[in-house]
């Protein structure tokens, strides 16, 4: 019953990982954008709950507020920034990962500078579900729930509605769209706002399940980027099986070979997937 | 030597080295003899940065220090003048302003600044200036090893910080003891003492646990403790851990008799945790209710100047300027050989006990009580023969 147990516990964290992998997911996998400060907007998204929940705010508010100024400063950072790149498509995704490289340790700085570099988390829903022999971290439930629901809440998005649709069409090609009479701009604007307010959703459930600070922000970054990678850029399906992957394992080499291999296991996962199957798990071939 | 430490020694020398400066000075020349002059004490501390709440502790008690000394007449009838600069938590810029201080030879002694990985390559600068140095927050003994200029006068070494939870365990009729460390040499000194302490105890080692500083997810962590059914767990921990991990066990339905951590003291412990921190057991340098020398004067100047309660890291950088100050006396002027030798022979009384060091200049004179979270506030409980020491209410 144990193993059932560190199962379970690593598809829920699983889902914790696809939470924060979806908006990188949606900026880079879609839109060619390598952000690199995602991990920055996840903890000042997590950070701003915090706050909130100090002035007595339910953290499910909170969510809804720091979603919105993640949006807000998303667009800012798409129009101010990212916008303005020039460059073939391989210069662009060079420079947009240099700039969002400045960026990210602005972004920390002024973090460091609001909060501080404490590291700190929330005391709401801390209590476990408790069915039969198993128990599970509610946190973490509401986080998968949350998670599942982003993600099919984007899938929609992207494959069900002309905005959606548009936006994949000018990232596959910006001058086709352009001919149809797509305005990339603003959509690209919507696309890096959506990806911003997503990640300061993951943030939210960040706070909640463990202490983070400003200058925990790579961190994030990173294990978002080894969750799209191993799941195949912009396949949402591929980072849904890719997050469930990379919880799974971790749990379960935490529990059987202890928490120095749990640490290291997702990076020797991504490193196995890039040589024998680099275009993600669910790619049907592989590419060069 | 950790890693880290090393690092960030290299990284001071090359900044000494590219500065270019000179030898140090070999006749305490900044203010040997007697004067009217004020007596300059040096330190950086990191006010922003990735150190900033803690390296606010530690200027807050110099500062208090040195204010209240200063108020009582000040030492040899001279005012003490506390150069004091940011850091940034950035040990190449602890290289930088402490290679200003000592290659100008304007300051008759050094405090250190925030932790091992800063106060490492602060500490072979004033070896390299023969300029002495008393460190407030440096606990690990790695730092002190061959040198002759450096002191550890505001904390304990990170061996003895839990090294009584045996002993506190046993004494309420609990053995198995299960320890939980970060793999950084800092964490895994502290249970390298706990093991000790239970062999001492008459207890029994279930297991210990080593864990990747870059964990964040403990739930397999706690099923393997769990597994081991101990009576005491023991979070050799940094304070996001100790809150993961004691999450994670209440999470996966174990409650341990005694649950201890060396960051207990931290106020993010009990805000982060709420319930869960109530019968919690942290360690602490310093209480007002052990009465040591200063204490309340202490206790009263901190509130009055900064509004808020006085914590472990502020009374170990008081009880550092004392010890500095008291050096000074008994030498008898600010000649730094002298200095340096009151500093290496002296025992002074301060806030957190009675200062004296070994021949390399770690502590060896403090003894860490072990408090438990009572009723929100941190009960003294070990030694129960300490002054102020309350009965443990157990279990956790």
């Amino acid at each position: 019953m144990t193993y059932v147990q560190v199962v379970l516990n690593g598809i829920l964290l699983g889902g914790f990982y696809l939470l924060m992998a979806q908006g990188l997911n949606l900026v880079f996998g879609v839109m060619g954008i390598v952000n690199l400060a995602h991990g920055a907007f996840i903890v000042l998204g997590g950070l701003g709950v915090w706050s909130l929940y100090g002035a007595g705010v339910n953290p499910f508010l909170g969510l809804v507020v720091v979603m919105v100024a993640a949006a807000a400063l998303g667009a800012f950072v798409q129009w101010a920034v990212i916008e303005r790149i020039k460059g073939t498509a391989k210069q662009h995704e060079l420079l947009t990962l240099m700039a969002t490289f400045g960026l990210s340790y602005i972004l920390i700085n002024l973090g460091q500078q609001y909060w501080g570099s404490d590291y700190r988390t929330i005391d709401f829903l801390q209590s476990a579900v408790v069915v039969g022999p198993l128990r599970f971290s509610l946190a973490l439930l509401v986080g998968v729930v949350l998670a599942a629901v982003i993600t099919l809440g984007i899938a929609f998005w992207l494959t069900r509605t002309r905005s959606g649709t548009s936006l994949r069409a000018q990232a596959q090609s910006p001058l086709g769209a352009g001919a149809c009479g797509i305005n990339p701009r603003r959509l690209r604007l919507v696309g890096f706002s959506v990806g911003a307010a997503v990640a300061a959703a993951a943030g939210m459930l960040l706070v909640m399940t463990q202490p983070i600070a400003p200058q925990a922000a790579t961190n994030f970054t990173i294990v978002a980027f080894v969750v799209i990678a191993l799941g195949g850029l912009g396949n949402y399906k591929g980072a849904a099986v890719g997050a469930l992957l990379v919880g799974v394992v971790q749990t379960v080499s935490g529990y059987e070979l202890g928490a120095v291999v749990q640490a290291a296991a997702p990076y020797l996962m991504l490193i196995l997937v890039m040589l024998f199957k680099p275009a993600g798990l669910l790619s049907r071939k592989a590419s060069a | 030597m950790s890693r880290s430490t090393k690092v960030a020694v290299g990284i001071a020398v090359s900044a000494t080295v590219l500065a270019g400066c000179g030898g140090g000075s070999d006749d305490g020349s900044a203010g040997g003899g007697s004067s009217d002059e004020p007596i300059t004490i040096g330190a950086t501390v990191s006010l922003t940065g990735a150190y900033a709440s803690s390296g606010t502790n530690v200027s807050n008690g110099y500062q208090l220090a040195v204010d209240q000394i200063n108020a009582d007449g000040g030492v040899l009838g001279r005012q003490l003048e506390l150069d004091l600069q940011d850091d940034q938590s950035d040990a190449a810029v602890v290289g930088r302003l402490y290679t200003e201080f000592l290659g100008t030879d304007e300051v008759d002694a050094l405090l250190s600044p925030y932790g091992s990985a800063l106060g490492g390559p602060a500490a072979q600068l004033a070896e390299r200036y023969q300029t002495p140095m008393a460190h407030s927050q440096t606990s690990s003994p790695a730092v002190f090893e061959g040198t002759e200029w450096n002191v550890m006068a505001g904390l304990t070494p990170g061996y003895t910080v839990l090294a009584d939870v045996p002993a506190f365990a046993a004494e309420n009729g609990y053995t198995r003891i299960t320890l939980v460390n970060n793999d950084l040499d800092a964490f895994s000194a502290i249970c390298d003492g706990v093991e000790d302490g239970i062999e001492d105890a008459g207890g029994t080692l279930v297991d210990r646990i080593e864990y990747a500083a870059s964990t964040s997810d403990f739930s397999s962590t706690a099923l393997r403790i769990a597994e081991g059914d101990p009576e005491v767990v023991v979070e050799c921990s940094a304070i996001q851990d100790s809150i993961g991990l004691t999450r994670a066990m209440d999470q996966g339905g174990f409650r341990p008799a005694i649950i201890a951590s060396p960051t207990a003291s931290d106020p993010a412990f009990a805000d982060s945790l709420g319930e869960l921190s109530a019968r919690a057991i942290g360690y602490s340098e310093f209480s007002e209710s052990l009465g040591f020398e200063g204490s309340e004067e202490f206790v009263q100047g901190y509130d009055e100047a900064y509004d808020t309660p006085v914590n472990s890291q502020a009374a170990g950088a008081y009880a550092t300027v004392q010890v500095l100050a008291a050096a000074i006396e008994e030498a008898g002027s600010t000649d730094k050989e002298a200095v340096n030798t009151a500093l290496h022979d002296g025992s002074f009384d301060t806030v957190i006990g009675t200062y004296s060091v070994d021949e390399t200049g770690v502590q060896t004179g403090y003894s860490p009580i072990l408090f438990q979270y009572q009723d929100g506030a941190q009960a003294v409980v070990f030694p129960s023969d300490e002054a102020g020491a309350v009965a443990a209410q157990l279990p956790y």
